[in-house]
């Protein structure tokens, strides 16, 4: 069984420790943490005064002042709430694409445990869910340490497998995020655009804060094949292409940059993040520039 | 077509290679899984037809590249449906241009230089026991050798050793001899070669009928050969030409002044400025002037000179323009005289001081000697009683007077006509003795006779002094009476001619050389006074009334010395044999008669010595050099040691340099049925194309390398990626 000195190396951690997650919005929260929230509490660090009114807690009354003054003051503390994450991974036939222990499915675990890790320690609630055509795995959002372990033991059991359809999955989940939270995608997107604009068009209205982290393996974006070639599809089984790659290498570019810009030009209309990644590139480097940008956006 | 090494073309069948590797690749595919595909699917579905016309021409492409190496190897020889020659031997007939126009062409080389070496290359490539024969354009009847040979190095020698000729390129002549010169030929592989600088003045259109009926006789033979036009096409922009020279006088006196006229032309393509003009007399420089020509343009030099000594002298205009030297110079041949021996034929003698028919004309013509001067006349004159008069008496005269003579006896008669025919002059007056039924019968003969116009009846009365006629003052265009052409000189209308007969002009027909008769002078009534005849090489005056007082007051005016005297010496000026020829006319000379002269020395212009030999005619030594094809100054040396100086100017349509177009030399060409090279290069590739065909692996080399090249730029525009 895997842990999650396997998925978080020390090099990993040494690069993502030094970065902080600022969310855009104020976000909910039970915990305290690094983010501050719109909502007042009764933690820690003291706010201001206001008079009682009935219905407050007795316990909540600052006695010292009754003590001196004879009047009923409540007192008020500002809270530091944490951020409520999900995680929704892509286990969906496409992202197996890749050398073994190099596939897109891969690497898309590993930032997802990078992420967990992240969060988890600052105090954040995060969840994971695993999907291809329907989610499979649901584990909601906890911001205690012990999480991890069960998040990446998840995250482990899991394996790639079916066709990739993220605007159903999406409809399927929105309803049971009830709070404002952030959703982090971790797929290669494929599929139609269109659908997966509209279930992110869907999140939005609830106010979630999105990012993906579209995956992409080299040969998707270089198309270099050499020779007569077969192209069997990973997600449904009887599709098979026989092309020399050469002839159509630049058709293929050419449709690929249309549905990059397609992508792109969407996510920007609904104020997603969209952080298109290789597979050969260092994920947490990647991460913590990521983290950095979202940073200088706020 | 055909291939040298056909085994090679077996190599074709590797365009099989390429098919098969492509049905092998398709085979032998490489499988990937992949996700992708729903960015791939859309792209084969539109792309499906266009990758299959891509990879079908790039198919063929590859396929082709083996099928042209095979073919490339295989030495293909194009041979247009004809029998290749191999190594037959040919039977040819070289046309050689040798007009004078071909010493035109480079600085360092004439074209004449570079169509000898090009005759000399294409006799040298033919094969061995092949038989020759070369013609020149400017003697066809001549061939070099006598007869076609076999000796190809011989004649190689003997073509070294030609030069140009300064005559026109006689080229349907040329041609047609050239089919006589075939049927001496063994072979029966033909070919003739025409070496050329195609100047337009020698392919023109005026001889286009007469070259394009030669050309059908060669191709109307048994045996058609091949023909092959050689251009040498190099053309000079600069030359510049003395024409001619026009003198006053053909024969001078001692101390005689003469006008000497150069006629200068510019036949170049670029203006001339400044041209200095040298007038030389006997090789030495008396004069020079300047002349600018455009192109095109003709000038005129003018010169005057006077001889001092007697003899044969020649006089040179030479103008220093341009490297085609043989019509810079132009020369004349000139006569000096002691003095001009005329003779004087009386009809009507008279001892008595002034009262003989020529008392006043012997006046006239030695005015010192009358007057007891100590200068000297330069008329000599003899007097003879016209019915002594004998054929010996015509020894060295240049000039006889017929003064009032009333007839001549038959031998007489002949004698006159023989001395005028050779060159001699006659003036005839006429007077109240002559026998104008005589005259008219004997003399005119209806125009085929000495003299020029009838006596008709007797106009004028000497009778009465108010009634004469003036002779019209004009313009006279004749050297004869030019010297009046200056109102210094007097004016012949002050005469007054109170007798005369009226002259019914006759024009001439007969056996020899005649111009038409020329009215020199007339009288004020229209009716002709003067009128002149050629006869022969010699020339006739005929004067409508008497040379002394009786009919007229000419002896007594001021003019009349200088009018008989000038009179006298046009009529002697003709020189005969001439002295002034054109390129291939013979030298002659008449000496009195030595029966031990055997030969005659002659310098031609480049110095070589002649020895001519000498045959006695009639009364006469004659020498005669028939081959003057060298344009200058030939001299032959009389017994005496003195040279007698002739001229041989070459004809200035050669001068003419401009050459026919490439189109035009196509037109020629197409016309001919020839092909047109433009070296003896050219000629050896068209030879070796006739004998093996034509190479083409140079050809397939090319569409290799194109298709090589096609393959690399198509394989890389169908994959290319596209800019964005």
């Amino acid at each position: 069984m895997a842990n999650s000195a396997n998925l978080l190396t020390p090099e990993d951690l040494k690069h993502v420790t030094n970065l902080n997650v600022l969310a855009r919005q104020v976000m909910e929260g039970f915990c305290s943490g690094q983010h501050r929230s719109p909502h007042k509490g009764f933690s820690v660090e003291f706010r201001e005064h206001r008079q009682y009114v009935p219905g407050d807690e007795i316990r909540h009354l600052d006695w010292k002042v009754f003590g001196k003054t004879d009047r009923m003051y409540i007192r008020e503390f500002e809270e530091e709430t944490n951020l409520r994450a999900h995680i929704l991974l892509d286990a969906s036939g496409s992202m197996s694409y890749g050398e073994p222990g190099g596939s897109k499915f891969e690497y898309a675990r590993r930032l997802a445990a990078c992420l967990s890790y992240l969060l988890l320690r600052q105090q954040d609630a995060v969840g994971l869910v695993t999907f291809d055509t329907r989610a499979r795995q649901v584990i909601p959002p906890r911001s205690r340490p012990g999480h991890l372990r069960v998040i990446t033991e998840a995250l482990e059991a899991g394996s790639p497998g079916g066709e990739t359809e993220l605007g159903t999955v999406v409809q399927a989940l929105a309803p049971k995020i009830h709070r404002r939270s952030m959703v982090i995608f971790i797929s290669d997107c494929f599929g139609e655009v269109s659908a997966l604009l509209n279930a992110l068009a869907q999140l939005r209205y609830a106010l979630h804060d999105i990012i993906i982290f579209q995956l992409w393996h080299e040969d998707e974006l270089d198309f270099s094949f050499k020779g007569w070639t077969r192209f069997d599809s990973l997600e449904v089984g009887d599709e098979k292409v026989l092309v020399n790659p050469a002839h159509l290498r630049s058709a293929y570019l050419d449709n690929l940059e249309a549905y990059r810009r397609e992508l792109k030009d969407g996510c920007s209309r609904h104020r997603v993040s969209l952080v298109p990644m290789t597979v050969n590139q260092p994920y947490a480097v990647a991460l913590a520039n990521f983290l950095a940008l979202r940073r200088r956006s706020q | 077509m055909t291939f040298l090494n056909i085994a090679l073309l077996l190599g074709a069948l590797a365009a099989a290679i390429p098919i098969i590797i492509h049905f092998f690749h398709r085979s032998r595919f490489t499988v990937v899984r992949w996700g992708a595909m729903h960015l791939l699917q859309s792209v084969v579905l539109t792309n499906t037809r266009r990758m299959k016309i891509e990879q079908l021409i790039l198919l063929l492409i590859r396929a082709a590249i083996p099928v042209t190496l095979a073919l490339l190897m295989a030495n293909p020889i194009l041979t247009k449906f004809k029998a290749l020659l191999r190594n037959a031997q040919t039977s040819m007939v070289v046309v050689l241009d040798d007009s004078y126009s071909m010493e035109a062409g480079g600085p360092l080389k004439s074209n004449y230089a570079l169509a000898r070496e090009t005759t000399e290359e294409i006799l040298g490539g033919l094969r061995k026991g092949s038989d020759a024969v070369v013609i020149r354009t400017t003697d066809p009847q001549a061939l070099l050798p006598v007869e076609p040979t076999f000796d190809l190095e011989d004649l190689r020698g003997k073509v070294r050793e030609t030069r140009t000729h300064y005559l026109p390129a006689l080229l349907p002549e040329a041609l047609e001899q050239s089919v006589d010169a075939f049927k001496q030929l063994t072979h029966a592989n033909r070919e003739m070669v025409v070496v050329s600088d195609f100047q337009a003045a020698s392919w023109d259109e005026s001889r286009g009928p007469a070259r394009r009926a030669a050309l059908e006789l060669v191709r109307n033979q048994k045996i058609v050969p091949r023909v092959t036009y050689v251009d040498l096409d190099r053309q000079t922009d600069r030359n510049v030409a003395v024409d001619s020279i026009t003198m006053s006088r053909k024969v001078v006196g001692m101390g005689e002044k003469i006008k000497v006229r150069a006629n200068v032309k510019n036949y170049g393509l670029t203006p001339e400025r400044d041209l200095r003009v040298y007038f030389r007399v006997d090789g030495i420089e008396q004069d020079v002037s300047q002349v600018s020509l455009d192109p095109g343009e003709k000038g005129q030099v003018l010169f005057t000179y006077g001889f001092k000594n007697a003899g044969s002298h020649y006089l040179e205009v030479f103008v220093d323009a341009d490297p085609l030297e043989a019509d810079n110079s132009c020369f004349f041949s000139l006569p000096v005289l002691e003095s001009i021996p005329v003779l004087l034929l009386n009809g009507v003698p008279d001892p008595e001081p002034l009262k003989g028919e020529t008392a006043f004309l012997q006046v006239a013509l030695q005015p010192f000697r009358e007057a007891k001067s100590d200068l000297p006349d330069l008329i000599e004159v003899r007097e003879v009683d016209s019915h002594r008069f004998r054929e010996n008496d015509l020894h060295d005269v240049r000039v006889v007077v017929l003064a009032n003579v009333d007839e001549l006896r038959k031998d007489q008669l002949h004698a006159v006509q023989l001395f005028v025919q050779r060159g001699g002059g006659l003036l005839v007056f006429p007077g109240d003795q002559a026998d104008a039924d005589w005259y008219n019968r004997e003399l005119v003969r209806r125009g085929r006779g000495l003299l020029p116009a009838t006596l008709e009846a007797l106009a004028g009365d000497i009778e009465d002094d108010q009634e004469f006629a003036s002779i019209v003052a004009e313009h006279y265009d004749s050297a004869a009476l030019g010297f009046f052409n200056d109102p210094r000189n007097g004016s012949l209308s002050d005469a007054r001619i109170r007798l005369w007969y009226e002259l019914d002009v006759q024009q001439p027909h007969g056996p020899h050389k005649q111009q038409e008769a020329i009215v020199l002078a007339r009288l004020d009534n229209g009716d002709p006074l003067l009128v002149e005849k050629e006869y022969g090489e010699g020339r006739v005056i005929q004067c409508a009334t008497a040379c002394d007082a009786d009919w007229s007051n000419l002896p007594v005016r001021p003019f009349y010395v200088p009018f008989v005297q000038q009179l006298v010496t046009y009529l002697a000026s003709t020189v005969y044999p001439p002295r002034n020829v054109t390129v291939g006319q013979p030298l002659m000379v008449f000496l009195p008669l030595q029966r031990d002269l055997k030969v005659l020395p002659l310098t031609d212009p480049e110095g070589r010595e002649h020895d001519v030999p000498v045959v006695a005619r009639d009364n006469y030594s004659v020498a005669e050099f028939p081959e003057a094809v060298l344009p200058g100054l030939y001299a032959y040396e009389d017994p005496n040691g003195y040279p007698i100086h002739f001229v041989v100017n070459g004809s200035r349509r050669e001068s003419e340099l401009e050459q026919l177009s490439d189109e035009e030399v196509g037109t020629e060409a197409e016309a001919a049925g020839a092909q047109v090279v433009r070296s003896w290069q050219e000629y050896a590739d068209l030879d070796t194309e006739r004998r093996f065909g034509r190479e083409m692996w140079t050809w397939f080399l090319g569409v290799l390398l194109a298709l090589v090249f096609a393959e690399t730029i198509l394989e890389h525009l169908f994959t290319r990626r596209k800019r964005g």
